[in-house]
């Protein structure tokens, strides 16, 4: 009675015009997020946009896409994905009333139950996608319909994506997405198993299903002993990923819609992991956001921190002189560290700037010991000297060039 | 789906970001434009999920009425704290969090005991109670943090969103004890790594902890002492002064909590100790009363143990000995008081029954600041 009660309520919230727009307004937004993630619309978005990678390799050319064409969402699309999440809602019980509870768990809620709907879609008709040219989605199904006929292995579905595990008995480790990928990286392929799934006439090769589930154990049982988890369960995409590091699937695969598509290489999905400079447009964007956070970051600091960290960082002055401009006796690498600790808090959610898990050495790393990161770093820091450099108390002194 | 690090940017958006309604409103206008001046998230299109999310469920929140009474605060339920009591704190906006009560009853009623929550599974770390979901009711991916405890007014409550188990509950209070003993049917996390998003997520669990419990304790300690002592500033004074001659006070006091705290001993009264360079403590006032007659006044003496150095906040801990066996928490009112402006502010006070206690302030002391401590116990009549 009560959860009708909630339906029916939201039945009536969602007739007023204000209401569809605040709920238009959180659909689209959160669009655009899986957007920067390659996680693309409906089949209408592949249509009209050609993807580019804005990879920043040597001896490449790269354009970008038209920003206008990634940005705007036609009509018809944002009636449509606000439809789909109103079903969705009133189906779900437990997505309206985390929804109405106003958590803070709705957000990520909400983004994981889009994800895999726009998975969804673009496996539909709709999205003229024939599956059976498609061999990624036909092992996928394939290796799904085995392992949930097989006692071995249960199957758990959590906001639509397939998991499966090997116990049910015991607490679950809970595991981040870079957790997942670094428990994975460290399983090899089985040295008694073939690379092909092929089998050709008069060859011996082991059974498709028996291959399967023979990848299906070692896959687990190793997953179980690196994490130290027995009940661990993995997403199926992130198997049948796993296998086809190691097994090529046919060279007309399409490729499955969470990862880029890219109409001038169809041999290898690329990751949909989001990875430095392999946004849309990211160079320019990027380079906003970084400039944005260093003014933020200069004015977080209070007026002698920016000084300290002008002259040590900035200038590469030595503690004397740094002491002896800021009138004091004793050196000021303390106040530094306290303002570089500041500095890494300012920067430890955003994107970057900041370590991002190293898979190889399991563990995160340091933005100078990462290339890749590193320009991005000191792009913000030299915007950051730059704004700094520019600020009347630290105008007066004759050092007209900064370190950086 | 998401990494820690976009987990930990969407937790700091939603812990201390002010939301849209609070942006509009022409009264904080100076603190809205200080804020986006330093926030990366909200000097940028960063801000638009979270800021559509608020406005959804701000709208929600409004118009749908959420079933059950739940009128009735009791131990085990997930509350939020009313959201009213959301506030500005420096260049933060601390949004009001969600609650696990674990004990009610306290200071007649007026407070309650609480843990603070989170409902994101990839913020839970080492120490963290995270009960499986067959556990709770009405919440998904919450975990509990034992290392977050502390006393909320009643008043400060809201809705009830959910509810675990006294089981649960009794272990939160284990584990604020002894932070290894994790049940064997809790979930587990993986442990935690150099320059792990969480290490940062907790401390913005802590600031934000530390907003509401102080705010919760100035409103106590404003009900406290109005309902103590019910004479007048003169009264009080004359009443002290019959106790010990030769008391005086920093300044002319205008609330009693200032005839309390800004209160200083005669020579005579204070109490002899052998000369030790190495031992810090200051002196504070103890009151004791029967009913509301005030029977003794006199100093105690209170050992530093440790204390914080510019720039770090000011904090101290120490130890307090000889108080009566029966003292609790809500006998102690501390300050800082600002002795060139005559000001008392706040500050956050934690009493252990052993005898150590904790002052906490949310920043450096100025050079005519000093820590104030008050102590009124009831002394139960024979």
């Amino acid at each position: 009675m009560v959860k009708e009660d909630l339906k029916q309520q939201f039945n009536s919230w969602i007739k007023n015009e204000n209401n569809q727009k605040l709920l238009e307004k959180f659909a689209v937004e959160i669009h655009k997020k899986l957007r920067k993630k390659h996680i693309f619309y409906y089949g209408q978005d592949l249509k009209k946009v050609k993807i580019y990678s804005t990879s920043t390799e040597k001896g490449t050319e790269e354009k970008q896409a038209p920003l206008k064409e990634l940005t705007e969402h036609p009509i018809p699309i944002k009636l449509e994905i606000v439809q789909d999440l109103v079903v969705f809602l009133m189906k779900d019980e437990d997505a309206l009333r985390i929804l109405i509870n106003g958590g803070p768990n709705a957000i990520p809620y909400t983004k994981k139950y889009c994800w895999s709907r726009m998975q969804d879609k673009s496996r539909s008709a709709e999205g003229n996608q024939d599956i059976y040219k498609d061999v990624w989605r036909l092992f996928y199904r394939y290796t799904r319909d085995v392992l949930a006929d097989c006692d071995d292995f249960f199957k758990l579905t959590q906001s639509k994506i397939i998991y499966f595990g090997m116990t049910q008995e015991g607490p679950q480790t809970i595991f981040a997405e870079e957790d997942i990928d670094a428990i994975i990286e460290k399983i090899s392929y089985p040295s008694d198993l073939p690379l092909t799934f092929e089998r050709k006439k008069g060859d011996e090769r082991i059974k498709k299903k028996d291959h399967v589930l023979k990848l299906a154990h070692h896959f687990w049982r190793s997953a179980s002993d690196i994490s130290g988890d027995e009940g661990i369960r993995i997403n199926l995409r992130n198997f049948v990923k796993w296998i086809n590091k190691y097994v090529p699937f046919q060279r007309d695969q399409v490729g499955s819609l969470d990862e880029t598509i890219d109409n001038d290489d169809t041999d290898k999905p690329k990751a949909a992991i989001e990875e430095p400079g392999t946004y849309l447009n990211v160079d320019r964007e990027k380079e906003d956001y970084l400039t944005q956070w260093a003014a933020n970051f200069c004015n977080f600091l209070e007026d002698k921190e920016r000084k300290i960290f002008f002259y040590y960082e900035c200038l590469g002055l030595k503690h004397k002189e740094i002491s002896k401009l800021m009138g004091k006796k004793g050196n000021l690498s303390y106040q530094r560290d306290l303002i570089r600790k500041k500095m890494k808090s300012f920067l430890r959610p955003l994107e970057w700037v900041s370590p991002d898990y190293e898979y190889s050495t399991e563990r995160f790393v340091d933005s100078e010991s990462k290339k890749q990161n590193l320009a991005d770093f000191l792009f913000f820091t030299k915007k950051l000297c730059k704004k700094l450099g520019m600020l009347p108390e630290l105008q007066e002194f004759e050092y007209s060039e900064l370190l950086l | 789906m998401d990494t820690r690090k976009q987990a930990l940017a969407l937790a700091k958006q939603l812990r201390t970001c002010p939301p849209p309604r609070v942006k509009k409103d022409p009264r904080f206008q100076s603190e809205v434009k200080r804020h986006i001046d330093i926030c990366p998230f909200c000097s940028t299109d960063l801000k638009n999920e979270v800021g559509a999310w608020f406005e959804l469920s701000e709208s929600l929140e409004k118009e749908i009425k959420k079933p059950g009474g739940n009128a009735r605060i009791l131990p085990g339920q997930i509350r939020k704290v009313d959201p009213g009591f959301s506030c500005w704190r420096g260049d933060y906006f601390y949004n009001a969090p969600e609650v696990l009560i674990l004990e009610t009853g306290l200071e007649n009623g007026k407070a309650v005991l609480v843990a603070q929550v989170w409902q994101d599974w990839l913020m839970a770390g080492p120490e963290d109670l995270v009960p499986p979901g067959h556990m709770v009711t009405g919440v998904d991916e919450v975990f509990i943090e034992p290392w977050n405890i502390y006393t909320l007014a009643t008043d400060s409550l809201g809705i009830c969103i959910g509810a675990v188990g006294s089981d649960v509950v009794d272990q939160v209070l284990k584990l604020d004890e002894n932070p290894d003993d994790l049940p064997d049917w809790a979930m587990k996390t993986m442990p935690m790594v150099a320059e792990d998003p969480r290490i940062y997520f907790r401390e913005t669990e802590i600031e934000t902890g530390f907003t509401f419990s102080s705010m919760a304790v100035s409103i106590l300690l404003e009900e406290a002492s109005q309902s103590v002592f019910s004479f007048s500033i003169e009264e009080l004074k004359a009443a002290v002064k019959e106790k010990i001659s030769g008391i005086s006070w920093e300044w002319i006091p205008d609330t009693v909590g200032e005839c309390l705290a800004a209160m200083s001993f005669p020579s005579h009264a204070l109490p002899l100790r052998a000369a030790d360079l190495d031992e810090k403590v200051f002196t504070a006032n103890y009151f004791e009363l029967v009913g509301e007659k005030i029977i003794d006044v006199k100093p105690i003496e209170c050992q530093i143990i440790h204390s914080t150095n510019p720039p770090e906040p000011y904090s101290v801990s120490g130890r307090i000995d000889g108080l009566p066996k029966d003292i609790s928490q809500d006998a102690f009112q501390c300050y800082v008081k600002d002795s060139k402006n005559n000001y008392l502010y706040s500050c956050n006070f934690m009493w252990e029954s052993s005898g150590k206690f904790m002052a906490v302030f949310d920043r450096t002391l100025n050079p005519d600041e000093t820590l104030s401590l008050v102590i009124t116990h009831y002394r139960k009549t024979q």
